[in-house]
C-alpha cells in the first residue's frame, strides 16, 4: 500500500505537465473567474423621454450612475426598433398616458444593470411617500464570484483531481502495468487504498493551495473556520480520486473516460448550489442527494456564508465520507475484472 | 513448482480461444509455449497466473488450485507488453514491483542491486524508462519479474527485440535458474528458441496440438525443424 503511494509521488515527479495541471490550473481558472463575476463597473446606458419622465427621476438615475440619454435627440421607429439598432443603449423609458413604459432587449446581465438603477431611482423618488429598504441576511453586497465561490471551490477541485487521477489509471490499465502489479500477492483493497494515498497527497496540496488562494489573495470572505473549509475540501478531495478510479475502470480507454466527464461529472455542478435545488422541477432537485460534490458545496456554503461551526456541517462531511467509503468498496470490488481473486 | 493444467477451456466473448488443454511440468526445467500468434499462449499464461479465469478446467501450481494469492509470492511474471512506468527510473520501477513482494528493506535493495547488474541495467538505472531503449525495456520488465527470486517463472516471448549477443546470455541464464530448480514457463513464436527448452506445448488454433519433451518431437519430424509438425496440424494431418 505504502508502495503504491510512494510510486504515484514519484511518477509525478517524473510528469511535471501533470504536477502542473493538478497544482496550479485550479488557480488559473480561479483568478479568471474572479474577474469575470467579480464586481462589475459597467454604466448602463439609459434611454429616457425628457419631455414626459419627470426631471427627479432622471437625476435620480443619473444619481444611480447610469448613464442617461435623451430620446428626443435620437431618430427612430419605435422603441424595440431603437434597441435592436443601437445595441449600447440597454433600456428606453417612455411614458404612456399614466404608465412608465420601459424597453430593455434581453434579460442580459447588462439591461439588469439598468433595471436595477431604475429601481434604486423609484425607490429613492417615492421615498417620501414610503421608505423601502431591502436586508440581505448573509453576504449584503456580495459579487457572484462571492456568494458563489463554495460552488467553484468544491466542484473545480473536484474536477481537477478527478480528471487527473481518472486519466492516470485509465493509462495503467491501457499501459498492462495494472495487471502486471496485480500478479503479485498485492490485496485489491491495498492497491485502492494505495492510489487513493498517493493522489490524495497530491489533491491535499492542492486542495491548500487554492483555499489558501482564494482566501487571502482573492480575499473570498468566509465567515466561518478556514479549518473546517480544509477538512471539508480533503474530505472532496479523496472522495474525488475515488470516483475518477471508479471511472477509469469503467472506462477502456482514455476516450471513454473523456466520454465520461460531461456524463458523471460536469451535471453535478447545477446540484451543488449554482441552482437552488427548490426550483428544479419535477423534484430533479433530489439527484443532489447522490452526487458528492453537493455535499462538499453544501458543506462550505454553511461554513463560508453562513458561519456554521463543525455542529452545523459535519452530517454532509460524514456524508462525503460514507460517499468515500462506499466508493472504495465498489472499486476494490471492481478491480476482480483484472484479477480473479 | 509443479503445474497441472487439466482440460482448461477459455472462451472471449463467447468465441473459444483455448479448448480443453492438460500438460504438467515439474520443477527444474523449461515449459515452451510455442505457436503462431493467436493460438492462445497469452491467454494461457495469463490463466495460470489467475489473471482471467477459465471457463472451465483446472490449474494447479504447487497443489494450490489457481487462483492463490500465496503462489504469486513465489511468481516471476514478464508480460508480452513491457508493464512499466514511463515516469519512473528503472530503479525506481523495481524498487515499486519489490515493494508488492514481501520482502525486507535490506533484501529489496539487494535483489534490486542483483537483477540490475544479472541484465546490464545498472549504468541506466536513474535514466527515466521513458528514454530506455526497446531491448532496454525488455532487459527491465524481465528485471522485474526476477527481483522476487520465483519459484515459477512465466515469460511471455521474452527475447523479442534483445539482440543476438543478449539473447545468448539471456538463455544462459535461463538454463542457470533451471539448475536451481525454477520452473520456467516461455512462450514464443520463434521455432529456433524451442531448442533451448526441455519440453515444449505446441499449441495450434486453441488446441493443444503436441506437448512432450523437445527431443522426441524434434525426432518425430520428417525435416528435423519443429515447423513441420504446425504445417501438419494446418493439413489436418495431426489431431
Ligand atoms: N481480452 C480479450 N478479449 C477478447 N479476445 C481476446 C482477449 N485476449 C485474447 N483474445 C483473443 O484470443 C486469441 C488468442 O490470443 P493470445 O493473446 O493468447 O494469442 P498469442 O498466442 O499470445 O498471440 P501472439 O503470439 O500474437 O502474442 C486471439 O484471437 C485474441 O484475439
Ligand atoms: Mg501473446
Amino acid at each position: 500500500m505504502k508502495g503504491i503511494a510512494i510510486r504515484v509521488m514519484r511518477q509525478m515527479r517524473g510528469d511535471k505537465r501533470t504536477l502542473a495541471l493538478i497544482l496550479f490550473a485550479p488557480i488559473l481558472l480561479f483568478t479568471l473567474i474572479y474577474f469575470l463575476l467579480g464586481d462589475s463597473s459597467y454604466v448602463p446606458t439609459i434611454a429616457v423621454d425628457e419631455r414626459a419622465i419627470p426631471a427627479q427621476v432622471i437625476s435620480a438615475l443619473e444619481d444611480q450612475g447610469a448613464n442617461v440619454i435623451d430620446l428626443g435627440t435620437l431618430t427612430y421607429d419605435n422603441e424595440e426598433q431603437l434597441l435592436i439598432d443601437d445595441k449600447s443603449i440597454d433600456m428606453v423609458i417612455v411614458r404612456s398616458g399614466t404608465a412608465i413604459d420601459t424597453y430593455i432587449l434581453e434579460g442580459t446581465v447588462k439591461s439588469a444593470q439598468a433595471v436595477k438603477a431604475l429601481q434604486a431611482a423609484i425607490q429613492s423618488v417615492s421615498q417620501q411617500m414610503f421608505t423601502m429598504e431591502s436586508h440581505v441576511v448573509y453576504n449584503e453586497g456580495a459579487s457572484s464570484f462571492e456568494s458563489m465561490g463554495f460552488v467553484y471551490l468544491s466542484f473545480l477541485t473536484f474536477f481537477f483531481v478527478f480528471v487527473i487521477s481518472g486519466m492516470t489509471l485509465v493509462r495503467e490499465r491501457t499501459g498492462g502495468t495494472l495487471e502486471r502489479l496485480l500478479m503479485t500477492p498485492v490485496k485489491r483493497w491495498q492497491v485502492m487504498c494505495g492510489y487513493t494515498m498517493g493522489y490524495g497527497f497530491f489533491a491535499a496540496i492542492q486542495t491548500v493551495l487554492v483555499v489558501v488562494y482564494v482566501l487571502y489573495v482573492l480575499a473570498l470572505p468566509c465567515a466561518g473556520s478556514v479549518g473546517l473549509i480544509f477538512l471539508v475540501m480533503l474530505v472532496n478531495a479523496m472522495v474525488a480520486v475515488l470516483f475518477g478510479a471508479m471511472a477509469s475502470i469503467v472506462a477502456a480507454s482514455e476516450m471513454q473516460l473523456a466520454q465520461m466527464i460531461p456524463v458523471l461529472v460536469v451535471p453535478q455542478v447545477f446540484f451543488c448550489g449554482l441552482i437552488p435545488l427548490e426550483t428544479i422541477p419535477f423534484g430533479l432537485g433530489n439527484i443532489a442527494y447522490i452526487t458528492p460534490v453537493y455535499y462538499a458545496a453544501e458543506a462550505i456554503r454553511r461554513v463560508m456564508v453562513e458561519g456554521a461551526d463543525f455542529s452545523g456541517v459535519w452530517l454532509h462531511t460524514l456524508a462525503l465520507a460514507v460517499f468515500g467509503f462506499v466508493l472504495l468498496t465498489v472499486n476494490t470490488l471492481a478491480l476482480k475484472k483484472f484479477r480473479t481473486l | 513448482m509443479e503445474i497441472t493444467v487439466d482440460n482448461v477451456s477459455k472462451g472471449f466473448s463467447g468465441k473459444p480461444v483455448l479448448n480443453g488443454i492438460s500438460f504438467e511440468t515439474n520443477g527444474g526445467s523449461i515449459l515452451c509455449l510455442l505457436g503462431p500468434s493467436g493460438a492462445g499462449k497469452t491467454t494461457l499464461i495469463r490463466l495460470i497466473l489467475g489473471a482471467i479465469p477459465a471457463d472451465g478446467g483446472n490449474i494447479e501450481i504447487a497443489g494450490r488450485k489457481v487462483p492463490d494469492l500465496g503462489v504469486l509470492q513465489d511468481i516471476g511474471y514478464m508480460p508480452q507488453n513491457d508493464a512499466l512506468y514511463e515516469d519512473l527510473s528503472g530503479e525506481d520501477n523495481l524498487k515499486f514491483y519489490g515493494s508488492l513482494f514481501r520482502m525486507d528493506k535490506k533484501r529489496k535493495k539487494e535483489r534490486i542491486g542483483d537483477v540490475l547488474k544479472l541484465l546490464d541495467l545498472m549504468e541506466d538505472r536513474k535514466k527515466l524508462v521513458r528514454y530506455y531503449s526497446g531491448g532496454m525495456k525488455k532487459r527491465l520488465s524481465l528485471a522485474t519479474a526476477l527481483l522476487n527470486e520465483p519459484k515459477l517463472l512465466l515469460l511471455d516471448e521474452p527475447t523479442v527485440g534483445i539482440d543476438p549477443v543478449l539473447k545468448r546470455t539471456v538463455w544462459d541464464r535461463f538454463a542457470a535458474m533451471k539448475h536451481k530448480g525454477i520452473t520456467l514457463i516461455i512462450s514464443t513464436h520463434v521455432m529456433d528458441e524451442v531448442t533451448e527448452c526441455d519440453t515444449a506445448a505446441l499449441l495450434y488454433g486453441g488446441k493443444l496440438i503436441r506437448y512432450g519433451a523437445v527431443k522426441k518431437l524434434i525426432a518425430s519430424t520428417d525435416t528435423g525443424r519443429i515447423e513441420e509438425l504446425f504445417f501438419k496440424a494446418a493439413e489436418g494431418t495431426v489431431q
